[in-house]
């Protein structure tokens, strides 16, 4: 099921995103890395990305306007957003800005692939549905 | 005729680095194995997140985040070895380390006293290849034993 999904990874901490994408690429996702909100979009715009992992504090574009970026230029691709701080107020906030999910850190890397593995598993679930509405 | 002085290799490495091609490479070099009568050991690593980065995340235990990615890859290393060839590769002989390809790759060499090493120039796709990309191509420079470097199937 993962193969050939591209996973966009967005931290400003390179042992962070490079653990996540080694996790996600033994699992057999392809994953990139971007360190803030700008080169996320720089990336997304070169790459098809089937998914975002975003850490919500980062320099020059923090996850959530990076957040709303995405949902305005790439609607369809599902966002899952990652923090340390202030939880509970950041995880109202990611909700309510349209995040697909959110992981508080810390985290277990596992917990996060679940995730991403059930995002991925309702979109299939809704276009396949969407194409039987669509063939009746 | 001069008598030759080449024998066969005992020991054979197969380094994978979990791309699709790590199915082929493992049931080839298993099967090299039986017919040259060789000991097989397959390898994998995972980054060295400390040595790559070396610095402190806030909130994150990058120690419990590493021993998830090896579980991991051990885990992944058995589903591939068992798919392909069953429990025929003893456990100690599936090896998931932590380093550079290369680095690894030689230090098994020495440990193991390895004779020949198999491996593929597969490209893994996403932000690690440029960690593992080029490991055959780089050995291939300073060798210090034969090598079989198979296409991608």
């Amino acid at each position: 099921m993962n193969n050939n999904k591209n996973i966009l990874v967005v931290d400003d901490s390179d042992d962070l995103t490079h653990v996540i994408a080694e996790f996600l690429s033994i699992h057999g996702y392809h994953v990139f890395t971007a360190n803030d909100g700008c080169d996320a979009l720089e990336r997304m715009e070169k790459k098809d990305v089937d998914a975002v992992v975003s850490d919500i504090h980062m320099p020059r574009m923090d996850g959530f306007t990076l957040m709303t970026e995405i949902k305005n230029r790439y609607p369809e691709t599902p966002i899952i957003l990652i923090t340390g701080f202030s939880v509970s107020e950041a995880k109202k906030m990611a909700f309510e800005k349209g995040a697909d999910a959110f992981v508080a850190k810390p985290f277990h890397l596992k917990e996060l692939k679940n995730v991403i593995d059930s995002i991925f598993s309702a979109h299939q679930d809704k276009s396949e549905l969407h194409n039987r509405r669509r063939i009746r | 005729m001069k008598k030759t002085t080449v024998e066969r290799p005992k020991t054979i490495l197969c380094y994978i680095d979990f791309t699709k091609n790590s199915y082929y490479l493992v049931e080839y070099a298993y099967q090299l194995g039986r017919l040259i009568d060789a000991e097989l050991f397959i390898l994998h690593t995972v980054t060295d997140i400390k040595r790559a980065a070396g610095f402190y995340v806030p909130h994150i235990n990058t120690d419990k985040l590493e021993e998830e990615v090896i579980k991991a890859a051990r885990d992944k290393m058995y589903e591939i070895t068992s798919k392909m060839v069953g429990d025929k590769i003893d456990s100690s002989h599936r090896l998931v380390k932590r380093g550079s390809p290369l680095e690894v790759i030689n230090q098994v060499i020495e440990e193991k006293k390895i004779e020949l090493l198999v491996l593929s120039h597969e490209i893994s796709k996403g932000t690690l290849s440029g960690f593992r990309s080029d490991y055959a191509e780089k050995f291939m420079k300073n060798a210090t034993i034969p090598f079989l470097v198979l296409p991608v199937k």
